[in-house]
């Protein structure tokens, strides 16, 4: 009996993996000579920090939602708890505008803060490329600077890629590999992968956002190359890890180890940074079909 | 007689055969011919299907659906109680703690045989606690190892909670368990540890025959006992440790297999390891083919299907006087 004692595989190999990290992306921003009519802003709908930002206004934000990752906004304190809004720390702010969105939680949490008499703003969600340009506008109309909106949404109005017919698979990782969540339609990945010119075979095939999946169904979609999130592909032990899981092994995409990660805060954060991000990512995925 | 002691068996084999074959040929992806067909070739998508992704799975589901049988039948014996099945009375918890600590610290990845070795710990320190714990084997042992189950399954849902080691998986993989995992490499690595808990099983089966006579008869027959309750509980951990660490818990096997076969052939122990080992290899090929085939193209916990068909047996035995048949003594 050979006892080998294998140490976690560290992702050793990562390094040879093409990854887009929040520090790789500079956030577009635009500037308008238009005056906000709110002058403190705690921005906690999803990603609506980094708009304000985009928008120009960054001097005005006194707190934001932890979705906003980029490290220009890192000064700025976080108002949430793993996701939960913090009534004293929003209200140490002192406020005068309050941006949310229907994920924005708890409600006992928005009550409270709306019998303050705080200026609360619902925003649109942005979980496509589609949506994107309607959110800017709302929080920019919001500020009171519709200008600086119109001039940011028009930047990712002006995106288009060629077509290319590659493959691709977008699997949500965290350890728990066995079973696959596969990006379905609607998984947000669908719109990114389409829009640089090439198919998601999950939602060509699925009907809802995130599939458990088994081994053979993953085999049996024979993706040309596998879009994960970073932290996702460093919790199955990097591209070997993601090799020898049964099934990923067998697809084209595990055969020639072609894998791109973007930034778990980064894929699907829809806002001022995915326009820089999909440029980078066509370059990535045209890059590994070289494998 | 002889037929009876020779047939049984070979009948078991040449079903755990078939249900073997008729995993390799079906699932989500239908083959475009038989898997006879595809002996000896590789290269296309229908032959890496069956071979590396089927076959290794199969393997798993015969060698530890063996080995959770096993492990049940030499549980009830040593322990002399008929629902001491590994999963109920905190033994399949002390392997995942064990496994997610391993795990957790960084000493041994998921699958490695380092990780065998602090399964296996696991379940031994487990065993031996609720043998301090509950000398006695009644009920109050039952129930001092389904408290045990319970902690030791906290603490590691509070470990996996905190650790960010890769492969660490989650919480409901290793309680409801699932051969997904399972490839090559994995059951290489564990089939050695349950081949050698297989013989000390196999070994020990004169004396668990005498052992379940009583205490005393045990003694007067020359058994040194703590010897033997250790060697007993090592080789239930050298089972029931690499097992769990490669699939998670799978809970009843152990429980349900053991009492079918004892309804056919009776208590003798060496048939009951024998007809056990083959029987679990069955139950586990055809559960994890209903977990990877029943509402593909999803996957279902194999724990799920397993607890389904348990859990009523499990309230017949306790129901029914059987559930006595050596508790009593």
């Amino acid at each position: 009996m050979s006892l080998t004692f294998s140490m976690v595989p560290q992702s050793a190999n990562a390094s040879s993996i093409p990854n887009i990290s929040a520090g790789d992306l500079s956030l577009p921003t635009v500037h308008s000579k238009e005056i906000p009519t709110a002058k403190r802003v705690v921005a906690l709908g999803n990603g609506s920090a980094e708009i304000v930002a985009a928008l120009g206004y960054r001097s005005i934000l006194v707190g934001r939602d932890i979705a906003s990752t980029m490290p220009e906004l890192s000064r700025i304190p976080v108002d949430t708890d793993a996701h939960q809004v913090s009534v004293e720390r929003v209200l140490s702010q002192n406020p005068d505008l309050i941006l949310i969105d229907s994920n924005t939680s708890p409600a006992s949490a928005l009550g409270v803060l709306r019998k303050a008499k705080i200026r609360i703003v619902m925003l649109p969600n942005s979980w496509t490329l589609g949506t994107v340009a309607a959110k800017e506008i709302a929080v920019a109309r919001a500020l009171g600077v519709p200008k600086a909106g119109m001039l940011l949404a028009h930047l990712i109005a002006n995106t288009h890629f060629p077509k290319s017919p590659v493959k691709i698979a977008f699997l949500y990782l965290r350890g728990t590999a066995a079973i696959y969540l596969i990006g379905g339609k609607g998984s947000g990945a669908d719109s990114i992968i389409e829009s640089i010119g090439f198919h998601d075979v999950g939602a060509q095939t699925l009907a809802h956002p995130f599939n458990a999946l088994s081994a053979e169904a993953l085999i049996k979609m024979q993706p040309d190359l596998i879009l994960l999130m970073t932290k996702g592909l460093e919790s199955v032990g990097g591209i070997n890890g993601l090799v020898s899981l049964p099934g990923v092994g067998q697809t084209p995409a595990g055969k020639s180890k072609r894998v791109v990660t973007v930034d778990d805060s980064l894929l699907l954060s829809f806002g001022p940074r995915t326009i820089t991000l999909l440029p980078k990512l066509r370059a990535n995925v045209l890059a590994e079909m070289k494998k | 007689m002889m037929g009876r002691k020779f047939g049984i068996p070979f009948l078991l084999l040449l079903v755990t055969i078939g249900l073997f074959i008729l995993s390799l040929q079906f699932g989500i992806i239908h083959l475009h011919s038989s898997v006879l067909s595809l002996i000896g070739k590789g290269g296309s998508v229908d032959a890496a299907t069956v071979w590396d992704v089927r076959f290794p799975r199969a393997l798993g589901a015969v060698v530890i659906g063996a080995a959770m049988a096993i492990a049940g039948a030499l549980a009830q014996g040593i322990f002399r109680n008929p629902l001491a099945e590994p999963t109920l009375i905190g033994l399949s918890s002390g392997a995942t703690l064990g496994t997610i600590v391993g795990i957790a610290t960084g000493f041994a990845g998921y699958g490695s045989a380092g990780n065998c070795i602090t399964a296996t710990l696991g379940v031994a320190i487990a065993a031996l606690i609720s043998r301090i714990l509950a000398p006695n084997k009644n009920f109050g042992f039952l129930l001092t190892g389904i408290a045990l189950a319970s902690i030791l399954t906290s603490v590691s849902g509070l470990i996996i909670s905190v650790s960010h080691q890769a492969g660490i998986q989650s919480l409901s993989f290793w309680n409801f368990g699932s051969l997904s995992l399972i490839n090559f490499s994995t059951v290489r690595v564990i089939t050695p540890f349950i081949f050698a808990g297989v013989l000390l099983a196999f070994f020990l089966s004169k004396r668990l025959n005498a052992w379940s006579l009583g205490e005393s008869s045990a003694y007067f027959l020359g058994i040194n006992l703590s010897r033997f309750r250790l060697m007993a509980i090592l080789a239930i951990a050298l089972l029931i440790g690499p097992s769990v660490s490669a699939v998670g818990s799978i809970a009843f096997l152990g429980l349900l297999v053991p009492h079918v076969v004892r309804l056919i052939i009776g208590p003798d122990h060496r048939n009951l390891f024998l007809l056990s080992g083959l029987l679990g290899s069955i139950v586990l090929l055809v559960a994890d083919f209903l977990a990877r085939t029943a509402f593909q193209p999803h996957e279902i916990p194999l724990g799920l299907l397993t607890s389904l068909i348990g859990a009523p047996v499990l309230i017949i035995l306790l129901r029914s006087r059987r559930a006595q048949w050596v508790s009593e003594q």
